[in-house]
């Protein structure tokens, strides 16, 4: 007989595990179920009505047959090739971070090497000068099929609609009545999912996938790990303003005091996200669940772990962890050694994410302000490393299961204002003159493949119109 | 032969045959024609399917049947569709729902609609979309209620029963019209210049009459014995020629759906009754033999059995002639389908429906006979169309699978899967009984290859499309949770 998985949260994070699951495991051993519990959030911290969905989610959305423009279409959704920041430099200057390559390494330097090397002579680089999704961002233009990385703007309740009908087409189900009530044994097995109707389950695992509220993760593994110390912000509002016009193909993100507030243009409307540590808007707590994966119940989502959303990592490590569960699945409810594992890669996963976060605020208070530091608390060992190797020599100590690579901590240290004291001692080896050459043959091909791009604009109406 | 029709001779006391007997004793009888059935207790009778399609309603409607009797007397269950579990692949499963699924969409057919945003990722399985497909698998039921627009307005039900009660209720309400039952074994048919003047029983009595109704299963007495009517085979395209089948206990919350498992060579049924559960394993005696397909029919079963497990052979196919002279065939007799699509039942209400509108005046004119046999004859393509359809459009490994899905098809299957495919667009023949909703489900259960979709849907944007779509869906939750449970509504019964 088939085994029952059970996904707690008929929400954006319980269909996407739906649909990553019924995609992947055999449909004659496993029924993929999702019940709703009851909320009506995204179970992913609910922060607005939009979410940035990141390029790595391409692969995901082929793989179950969503095709980009008609997702874009059926969400209200636009595209994002990067975020502008704004106010967030010492020396007031605005930076880019694009979802996309920033330049090209020459026999091996890294881009942000050689760009010490030209900065040496007094030669002034900016790195998203190099990258084609920041130039384009700025000029303003887009082409539905550029193989340009990119983000996606989309509304959550469509979003939601769309995996939801992925899922079911791939064998999922919803149950027709919502969560009740769930036994648990004294090990923390799931023994039965009791739903309103009476009706009851036995499920081989459970992923709950119910938001903050963590309804059985928070029974089974309620050791929290609180980062509220290094992330003050506990607090987020939304307007949703009209807005003319084709939208910009970017985020913004405006510092605002010890927060932040993000600007996601969509056609007709920005919707403006502010983060903050006191004052109005929804709590929220940073941190993570210390064992995601107890018992047979796995936390996914915001059950699992949350941080402010400055970057869309939630989404990210949502789809690496299922990754991992698939490829550590269990034949039982009791799997320790497959926990434990999973656990160690959910933990690298969420504190990578928040380390990016944590390092991009302290790179941008820090820069030029060296000193002016006592009230701030102790920076994570790995934060420290990474600022400080990077500081001295541009170089990037990289850790297991981080979700960003390392070529992301160089640009954000960089459009933070964080500039090496020196480089990588092998870009000397190389002529000034070829890599004079290199950076202008780049940004002269960044240039010809940009032109070549219509307005963004034209992109929207061409999608309205398909 | 004088004008009136004076006597109808019924051979045979099976499921066909007390239907016959009932339709013709309360619709001839007050004119005074003598109906007489002969029947022997010696001869078993084989249950053409325990399982019926909505059109038996309208049957019981003109019979004057009672359905809250009728359930009782025969330990009858509500039935909303036709779950089918592993047709395409293992694991993979669409329930054939009774009714109608949605409703149009800005005057083009939900079908279209539907295939549009399921294409563009934008819709979720047909059966969310039919209140009797989540029903069924939710185990609730109710009648229809009137409720306006509401899919529960129009709920499309049928039942599952004891073929054996059900014979013998229909021989109650028979006898009540004034029907003759002749217990006896027919030893020869005596012919005549109609076709058959009279039957000769065991016990020296002759039976006379203007219009034979042959009954007699597959043994076919008159229409083959005596009137040689020809048999057109169809094993080449459904090739399952065994059933093995046994009786379990009742499941305590039986669903409002029959089952149809797919087997390595051929499929097992699942019938919930109120008194017991029919278990039955159809299979093609090439790739698999008897014991073999016992043993799995029995691993399948769930719960104790309640018999010893009986092997039917059968052949597929129909009488070349249905009515042969004064002689028509129903029933086993007349032809004989596997029970995917419980359409056994059917044929036989089928054919007397046709044949009670085409009674003949004095001696069967060669025209009216022509035609019953046109229309029955389509009637039995149709039907074998729709249940190849099943076989043709597979996925499995096993080699009885990959058989079925590279053997030719008959043309107008191959007509309606070009349709289909071209634009998702299907069209329902004059008088099929499958409608354009049957095969939607099926076609997109079985995952038949389908280009584009039908560009009359353009005229409103897809994303008003989709909302109308997620509207529908949200109309059939809420619906369901106003049905009680399948259980609730056979307690009432009792």
């Amino acid at each position: 007989m088939s085994q029952t998985v059970a996904i707690l949260g008929a929400n954006l994070c319980g269909w996407m595990a739906a649909a990553a699951l019924a995609r992947r495991l055999p449909r004659d051993r496993y029924s993929v179920v999702v019940i709703d519990d009851g909320t009506t959030g995204d179970g992913l911290g609910d922060f607005a009505p939009v979410i940035a969905v990141p390029p790595a989610l391409g692969g995901f959305h082929a793989d179950l047959g969503i095709e980009p423009t008609a997702l874009v279409r059926a969400t209200g959704g636009s595209h994002a090739l990067g975020v502008a920041f704004g106010g967030w430099r010492k020396d007031g200057a605005a930076a880019f971070l694009s979802y996309g390559e920033t330049g090209a390494p020459l026999q091996g330097i890294a881009f942000h090497q050689l760009a010490g090397r030209l900065r040496k002579d007094g030669i002034h680089v900016r790195l998203a000068d190099y990258a084609v999704s920041a130039v384009a961002a700025q000029v303003g233009r887009f082409a539905l099929e550029a193989p340009i990385a990119h983000a996606l703007h989309l509304l959550v309740d469509p979003y939601t609609a769309v995996l939801r009908a992925a899922a079911m087409n791939f064998g999922a189900s919803c149950t027709n009545a919502p969560f009740a009530d769930a036994q648990i044994d004294a090990s923390g097995i799931v023994e039965t999912l009791k739903l309103a109707d009476g009706t009851d389950i036995a499920p081989l695992l459970v992923l709950d996938c119910s938001g903050s509220s963590a309804r059985i993760a928070s029974r089974t593994a309620p050791a929290f790990e609180d980062w509220s110390a290094w992330l003050p912000c506990d607090r987020t509002y939304t307007q949703t303003l009209p807005a003319t016009g084709a939208p910009p193909p970017y985020t913004q993100v405006d510092a605002q005091g010890s927060g932040w507030t993000a600007t996601w243009p969509l056609g007709g409307a920005d919707v403006r996200l502010t983060c903050a540590a006191s004052g109005e808007g929804t709590p929220f707590r940073a941190g993570r669940r210390v064992e995601a994966w107890r018992g047979n119940c796995i936390a996914m989502g915001a059950a699992a772990g949350l941080i402010e959303p400055l970057h869309p990592t939630a989404l990210t490590v949502l789809l690496r962890s299922l990754a991992q569960l698939i490829q550590l699945w269990p034949a039982e409810r009791r799997a320790p050694v497959e926990a434990k594992a999973f656990n160690r890669f959910t933990a690298n996963a969420m504190t990578g994410a928040r380390d990016f976060v944590i390092a991009q605020k302290a790179a941008a208070r820090g820069s030029n302000a060296i000193g002016d530091v006592r009230s701030e608390p102790v920076l994570p060992d790995a934060i420290e490393a990474k600022r400080t190797l990077f500081a001295a020599r541009g170089r990037l100590p990289m850790f297991d299961d981080e979700p960003f690579e390392e070529e992301d901590w160089a640009a954000m240290f960089d459009a933070m204002g964080l500039v090496p004291r020196r480089y990588d001692a092998r870009a000397d080896a190389l002529p000034l003159a070829t890599i004079q050459q290199h950076f202008a043959d780049h940004r002269a091909r960044i240039i010809a493949q940009v032109r070549a791009l219509p307005p963004y604009a034209h992109a929207m109406a061409e999608l309205a119109a398909a | 032969m004088t004008d009136a029709l004076r006597s109808v001779t019924i051979v045979g006391g099976g499921t066909a045959g007390w239907m016959a007997a009932v339709a013709f004793g309360r619709l001839l009888g007050p004119a005074g024609t003598r109906v007489t059935l002969i029947e022997s207790d010696d001869i078993p009778t084989v249950g053409v399917g325990e399982a019926t399609i909505p059109p038996i309603r309208t049957f019981h409607a003109m019979l004057g049947i009672d359905e809250d009797a009728f359930l009782r007397a025969t330990g009858g269950s509500y039935k909303l569709g036709i779950r089918f579990e592993g047709w395409t692949r293992p694991g993979e499963s669409y329930v054939h729902p009774f009714g109608q699924i949605g409703t149009d969409i800005a005057g083009v057919p939900f079908a279209a609609q539907w295939l549009r945003a399921r294409h563009a990722g934008l819709a979720v399985p047909l059966g969310a979309y039919s209140l009797e497909a989540r029903a069924a698998e939710a185990g609730r039921f109710s009648r229809p209620i009137a409720n306006g627009d509401s899919p529960l307005s129009r709920i499309g039900y049928a039942y599952h029963f004891d073929a054996g009660r059900y014979a013998a209720f229909l021989r109650t309400q028979s006898e009540a019209y004034g029907v003759v039952r002749h217990e006896g074994l027919v030893k020869r048919v005596e012919r005549g210049p109609a076709g058959i003047a009279a039957v000769h029983l065991a016990d020296g009595s002759r039976i006379s009459g203007d219009l034979f109704i042959d009954c007699s299963g597959f043994r076919a007495l008159l229409i083959e014995g005596a009137m040689e009517a020809g048999w057109i085979d169809w094993s080449e395209w459904l090739p399952c020629d065994r059933a093995v089948a046994v009786p379990s206990v009742a499941d305590a919350v039986p669903l409002p759906l029959t089952r149809a498992i797919a087997e390595r060579a051929g499929w097992r049924w699942r019938i919930p009754l109120q008194h017991r559960t029919g278990n039955g394993h159809v299979f093609s005696s090439r790739h698999m033999s008897e014991d073999e397909a016992t043993a799995m029919l029995l691993a399948g079963v769930e719960g104790e059995t309640l018999a010893d497990p009986r092997v039917i052979r059968f052949a597929t196919g129909h009488r070349n002639r249905f009515w042969s002279g004064n002689c028509i065939a129903l029933g086993l007799a007349a032809g004989f389908m596997e029970p995917l699509e419980s359409t056994s039942i059917h044929l036989v209400q089928s054919g007397l429906q046709h044949l009670l509108r085409m009674l003949p005046v004095g001696r069967p004119a060669a025209a009216t006979v022509e035609r019953y046999n046109r229309i029955m004859t389509a009637e039995f393509s149709r039907i074998r169309d729709f249940l190849v359809a099943h076989y043709h459009l597979n996925a499995r490994a096993e080699p009885f699978w990959r058989d079925r899905a590279t053997a030719a098809i008959p043309e107008g299957l191959a007509e309606k899967l070009a349709l289909f495919h071209a634009g998702g667009r299907i069209f329902r023949e004059a008088d099929e009984l499958f409608n354009e909703t049957s095969w939607l489900a099926v076609l997109t259960g079985q995952n038949a290859p389908v280009s584009g979709y039908d560009p009359i849907c353009d005229g409103i944007p897809i994303e008003t499309a989709a909302n109308r779509l997620a509207q529908i869906e949200r109309v059939v939750a809420t619906s369901l949770t106003h049905m009680p449970s399948h259980a609730h509504a056979l307690a009432r019964l009792a």
